[in-house]
């Protein structure tokens, strides 16, 4: 290579600029993409979170420091829209995690229709949010609906699935199980066939029984899986805008606005675009905190 | 450009190795890059829309269903008659109604707006900022004074009105018949009457206020009984919230009698339930707006309207108004032709076209029009257009607040009054909550 090197005039020093170079040049696409389309957002946003911003004419804006943070800590609204979300992620994730685990583990045991059951459990997956809410909108609905049809024959008086404070976030919350478990469900799956069989025949000879092998080894062999799906959907659930924005557009009341919903409606309902970066900004917080816990409570020693 | 990259093509040619997939690749990227800037050269043109010598102008508008098809065909007989001129023509976009406003502020911000666009006059406010003062452009101030006081904030003019649309009472005749109720329903006393009629002699469910309970009508009409009860939602500079007091409260203590103790409607929020119901015979009468004549006439049964006297010792009628108006939002590099050419397709739109009230049951501002045979001997007129009119004249109309920073329609400032119909909330209580959304809202 040295010779071929001389040869050619390029010594490994260059060699090495020249690798950078094009590691540089690959990756560039994706770096103008990231710089343009989320890292300038990030920083203008966070700039904007300390304005009383005018997205009219923006050099009237007013500097007005931490106010929108501190206006944050006494919004009731604001309060109450973290607490729905909140509400909703604890709802929706460990339901994801174990609705996925379940079907998970029971495609992976050697039985007909493997496949299919696969596409079925996925299919939900690839509907847009309009799709499975008004889906579900549909059957939860008081007048035509599926749901309160059939519970009609055994009570008299079915829930409004939607229009009562206590169903309409578990009313969404079901849809999103729905909707979203056929991702997990296939990343889990994947984890769980490349767990080693020999593992399992060593604990069978130790005496371990089914518990004990899903205790002992199918779920630190997951571990990474599990993680994954936990930081997802916690990312995604902190999210939430699409389900609850179509089925209960907020209500009952204020009963299922989240996060985003109140960040849109104060960027542009109240066009106060300041406040509502603020609210961006402690959204990411958690996100992050989120992450980091997770990352040490369920990820931290695996490779 | 393509010498040089000819010429960098034959420069590679003299590389030591890999000359041919090289040269290969960059073609294909060469290749790429120019359909790409043809393309987007495409689009531009698609964009644009228009010959050299031909004035398009933009116009953005949230009607759909009936009024929709009307704003359609004005817009079809503007392009067909060029009243501007041979080489003005109007090209209609269409946004649906819940996006229309997030669009128009979007495109405002991003400098791209369209030459005009509807504009609900309680936005004029908002978007004052980002529209052209019209003062100057405007050829008539022919139009009905209120509306066009609506349209003039700060001393300056920012949109050409062209209508008004209160609510009003509508009823299903054939059912109030069958009750055994004569129309008119012209007084509380009469309303109840007919209410608990139908609920004892027909299948059918009176009252309910909404017909699309998803769509912000129950504020509506909540508002109409605040204002029948002589409260008001804000201060005069809309900087305190005035409605949490004895009218406020007793608006929405009605409401909830409706499905709760009164059992004229069912606790039901459903968006289309009361739609269906309407329409198929189930739910006798409901409120709603001038627009709402399109969805009666298509039904197979006699219909009847009148005046809004649905809410039991009210002071005073009053009815929820809103106008439709017609902006010009300002561009960068907007030339003093273009404004004006803008105003007049404004101005043609509201001036020359009795269907929109004819047809689409609208109140014309134009006092032309509003006071034209055309109008007045319309089938429209007799059914439900004479009794917006005379509540107009009369004062009977409580437009919405224009508000700086906050948006009238947005769904989250005003569930609590769908919770409290839904009799999930005690109505103190959804006051109490209307009153820190809005306190919040506001600021």
């Amino acid at each position: 290579m040295a010779t071929t090197d001389k040869l050619d005039g390029i010594t490994p020093e260059s060699r090495s600029g020249r690798e950078l170079m094009e590691g540089v040049l690959f990756a560039s696409p994706y770096l103008i993409i990231f710089g343009v389309f989320l890292l300038l957002p990030l920083l203008i946003g966070g700039y904007m979170s300390l304005f009383d911003w005018n997205a009219l004419a923006p050099a009237e804006s007013t500097f007005i420091g931490l106010d929108n943070y501190a206006r944050l800590l006494a919004d009731e609204q604001f309060q109450n829209a973290l607490f729905n979300t909140a509400y909703f992620a604890v709802l929706t994730v460990p339901s994801i995690l174990l609705v996925g685990l379940g079907l998970a583990l029971g495609v992976n045991r050697d039985i007909k229709g493997q496949g299919f059951l696969r596409a079925i459990f996925f299919s939900p997956y690839i509907l847009t949010v309009s799709v499975a809410a008004i889906l579900w909108t549909d059957l939860y609905s008081t007048q035509y609906g599926v749901i309160n049809y059939y519970l009609g024959m055994v009570m008299s008086n079915p829930p409004q699935w939607l229009q009562s404070r206590l169903f309409a976030m578990p009313a969404i919350a079901l849809t999103t199980v729905w909707w979203l478990v056929g991702f997990s469900f296939v990343i889990l799956l994947s984890a769980r066939q490349s767990v080693p069989e020999y593992l399992y025949e060593a604990a069978k000879l130790d005496g371990a029984g089914t518990w004990r092998q899903f205790r002992d080894v199918t779920v630190p062999q997951m571990r990474g899986a599990i993680f994954f799906v936990i930081v997802i959907n916690l990312i995604w659930a902190f999210q939430v805008y699409g389900q609850p924005y179509v089925m209960t557009a907020g209500g009952p009341g204020q009963a299922t606005e989240t996060l985003v919903m109140y960040l849109y409606q104060a960027a542009f309902n109240q066009r106060s675009f300041g406040y509502a970066s603020a609210i961006g900004y402690v959204l990411t917080a958690i996100l992050v905190g989120v992450s980091i816990a997770n990352y040490y409570l369920l990820g931290g020693d695996n490779e | 450009m393509v010498s040089d990259t000819t010429k960098r093509a034959e420069d590679d040619t003299t590389s030591p190795s890999g000359a041919s997939d090289s040269l290969g690749r960059r073609r294909f990227v060469a290749a790429a890059g120019a359909v790409g800037i043809g393309g987007l050269g495409g689009c531009m043109g698609v964009a644009g829309g228009q010959s050299s010598n031909e004035t398009v102008l933009d116009y953005w508008t949230l009607f759909g269903g009936g009024d929709g098809e009307i704003m359609a065909s004005i817009i079809d007989k503007f392009n067909e008659q060029r009243p501007l001129g041979e080489n003005v023509r109007i090209n209609r976009q269409r946004t649906p109604w819940a996006e229309h406003y997030t669009r128009l502020f979007t495109s405002m911000t991003g400098g791209k707006p369209p030459d005009i666009a509807i504009s609900h006059a309680s936005y004029l406010r908002q978007f004052q900022d980002a529209l052209v003062d019209i003062s100057d452009n405007l050829n008539s101030n022919d139009y009905v004074d209120t509306i066009l006081d609506a349209c003039r904030i700060d001393g300056g003019q920012y949109a050409v009105p062209m209508d008004s649309h209160p609510v009003g009472l509508y009823y299903n005749i054939d059912l109030l018949r069958e009750a055994g109720v004569e129309p008119p329903i012209d007084s509380f006393s009469k309303f109840q009457e007919a209410c608990n009629a139908i609920l004892e002699n027909t299948d059918a469910l009176p009252f309910s206020p909404d017909p699309y309970w998803g769509g912000g009508g129950g504020f509506r009409q909540w508002f109409m009984g605040l204002h029948q009860y002589e409260g008001s939602m804000f201060n005069d500079d809309h900087t305190e919230v005035t409605f949490g007091g004895d009218a406020g409260t007793r608006s929405l203590d009605f409401l909830a009698s409706i499905s709760g103790e009164r059992g004229w409607d069912r606790p039901d929020i459903s968006a289309d339930r009361v739609a269906r119901g309407i329409r198929n015979g189930s739910v006798a009468m409901t409120v709603n707006g001038t627009w709402y004549v399109s969805v009666m006439q298509e039904q197979n049964y006699e219909w009847g309207f009148d005046k809004p006297r649905v809410f039991p010792e009210a002071q005073q009628l009053r009815s929820t108004a809103d106008s439709h108006t017609i902006v010009v939002p300002k561009q960068p590099n907007l030339s003093d032709e273009r404004v004006q050419l803008s105003v007049d397709a404004a101005e043609w739109i509201t001036q020359e076209n009795p269907s929109w009230g004819a047809q689409a049951g609208h109140l014309p501002a134009y006092s032309p029009i509003l006071n034209s045979d055309a109008l007045r001997k319309s089938v429209l007129w007799d059914k439900t257009l004479k009794y917006f009119a005379e509540m107009a004249a009369d004062g009977h109309l409580a437009y919405w607040p224009q508000l700086g920073n906050a948006d009238m329609y947005a769904t989250s400032n005003w569930t609590w009054i769908t919770d409290a119909y839904a009799q999930n909330t005690p109505v103190d209580a959804a006051i109490q909550q209307g009153v820190e959304a809005w306190n919040s809202a506001i600021q």
